[in-house]
């Protein structure tokens, strides 16, 4: 490490958070997750943490807020896009569903393109053809829904490939366009890969059931109740034989709550590099600095490692 | 922060309540450099989050290690963020 570069220079998260059904009944009305949403940003670019984001800009003002830190920690002097690149620059990107476009004009885009990346998840290769139809027929239409559906599980994936660590705040358990509510088939994905999982149960919502779930707790029945979207995964509106997305294409509350509890928190820190304790007090502490130390603790202990 | 082992215990320590400007980073680094502790007490300056902006932080840790060599320039959340190096 440069001894004139912040700590944690070169690690990605990426971060999940958003208001749950309960979050305002816990004291964080949509304003106030905005608000944890600015401090945990900060907290991370100001030890050099990059941030992805699985969507793209919000009406709200938060992301410009966002994108403010971001142009305040991150150096100024121009570096090469490969040095860029080996120390997690720009600090702020957005990956975005499928079909959604930039909300920010390419001009903008551009301007702002040392300090943020706004970039296209796509779909699974098998329904890239369908892209247009889908389009055509309307986000009502059986064939969008389905493929918005799947377009999401690919942006969890492309997520996790990028970032070196997951963490998730709140979420809201039901109303989903896709196949589970989106913190709970991230988190379920990043446990299924063992890749490094934050829970901050600050928030509760979606977060909360997947705490549940790891430890060991009896599955509630508003778990990913099912959808509408669901009965579209048992008869496709377009096949799909690819054996890499199998698994993408089944809907199993059950088994996901079942691969929550057989990860346990003991594995969940065997990833993530806090201790049993240390996970737990990420659980349940009410207080966001804590949330905020336990993380930067966390994804340190995972870059002394790498 | 000590009662909780987030700060080494001894530590040669100067604490700034806001973010500290490059001539009271100077005092301190002068005040550190000279102090008769051990070499081996590690020497600290400590400042409240969120930390120095880009440009100015280079500065400071440019700074620190002309006239305080060896000495740390920490937040709470740096002090958290190295952990992982050294515990």
């Amino acid at each position: 490490m440069n001894v004139t570069q912040r700590p944690l220079v070169g690690s990605i998260v990426n971060l999940s958070i958003s208001e749950s059904e309960d979050s305002a009944e816990r004291g964080f009305p949509a304003w106030q997750v905005n608000r944890v949403t600015l401090q945990v940003v900060a907290a991370l670019f100001g030890q050099g943490v990059g941030v992805i984001f699985g969507h793209d800009w919000r009406e709200d003002g938060v992301m410009e807020s966002v994108h403010g830190f971001a142009r305040q920690m991150q150096s100024p002097v121009p570096i090469s896009p490969n040095e860029a690149e080996a120390i997690g620059q720009p600090l702020l990107r957005n990956l975005l569903p499928w079909p959604d476009e930039p909300r920010l004009p390419q001009e903008d885009l551009e301007r702002l393109a040392s300090t943020l990346c706004v970039e296209k998840a796509g779909l699974p290769h098998e329904l890239t053809p369908y892209d247009e139809r889908a389009r055509h027929e309307g986000a009502e239409s059986p064939l969008y829904r389905y493929v918005r559906a799947r377009g999401l599980t690919n942006l969890r994936h492309r997520l996790g490939a990028v970032a070196h660590a997951r963490l998730c705040l709140g979420g809201r358990t039901s109303g989903a366009a896709g196949r589970y509510p989106g913190v709970i088939e991230e988190a379920f994905l990043a446990l299924r890969a063992s890749k490094p999982l934050y829970l901050a149960g600050i928030l509760d919502g979606a977060t909360r059931q997947v705490i549940d779930g790891v430890e060991g707790g009896p599955m509630v029945e508003t778990f990913c109740a099912p959808t509408p979207v669901n009965e579209l995964y048992l008869a496709p509106p377009v096949p799909e034989h690819d054996p890499g997305t199998e698994a993408d294409r089944l809907v199993d509350r059950a088994a996901i709550w079942e691969t929550f509890g057989r990860v346990g928190r003991s594995r969940l820190a065997e990833a993530n590099r806090l201790s049993l304790d240390e996970n737990g007090e990420l659980f349940t502490t009410p207080a966001l600095d804590r949330v905020i130390q336990l993380v930067l603790t966390g994804i340190a202990r995972l870059q002394a490692r790498r | 922060m000590k009662q909780s082992g987030d700060l080494p215990s001894p530590v040669e320590l100067r604490v700034f309540s806001g973010p500290p400007s490059m001539p009271a980073l100077l005092r301190a680094c002068r005040i550190l450099s000279a102090s008769k502790e051990p070499a081996t007490t590690p020497r600290m300056i400590l400042y409240p989050d969120p930390t120095l902006r880009a440009g100015v932080y280079e500065a400071a840790l440019a700074l620190m290690a002309m006239h305080a060599p060896g000495a740390r320039l920490v937040t709470p959340d740096t002090l958290a963020a190295t952990v992982g190096h050294t515990r």
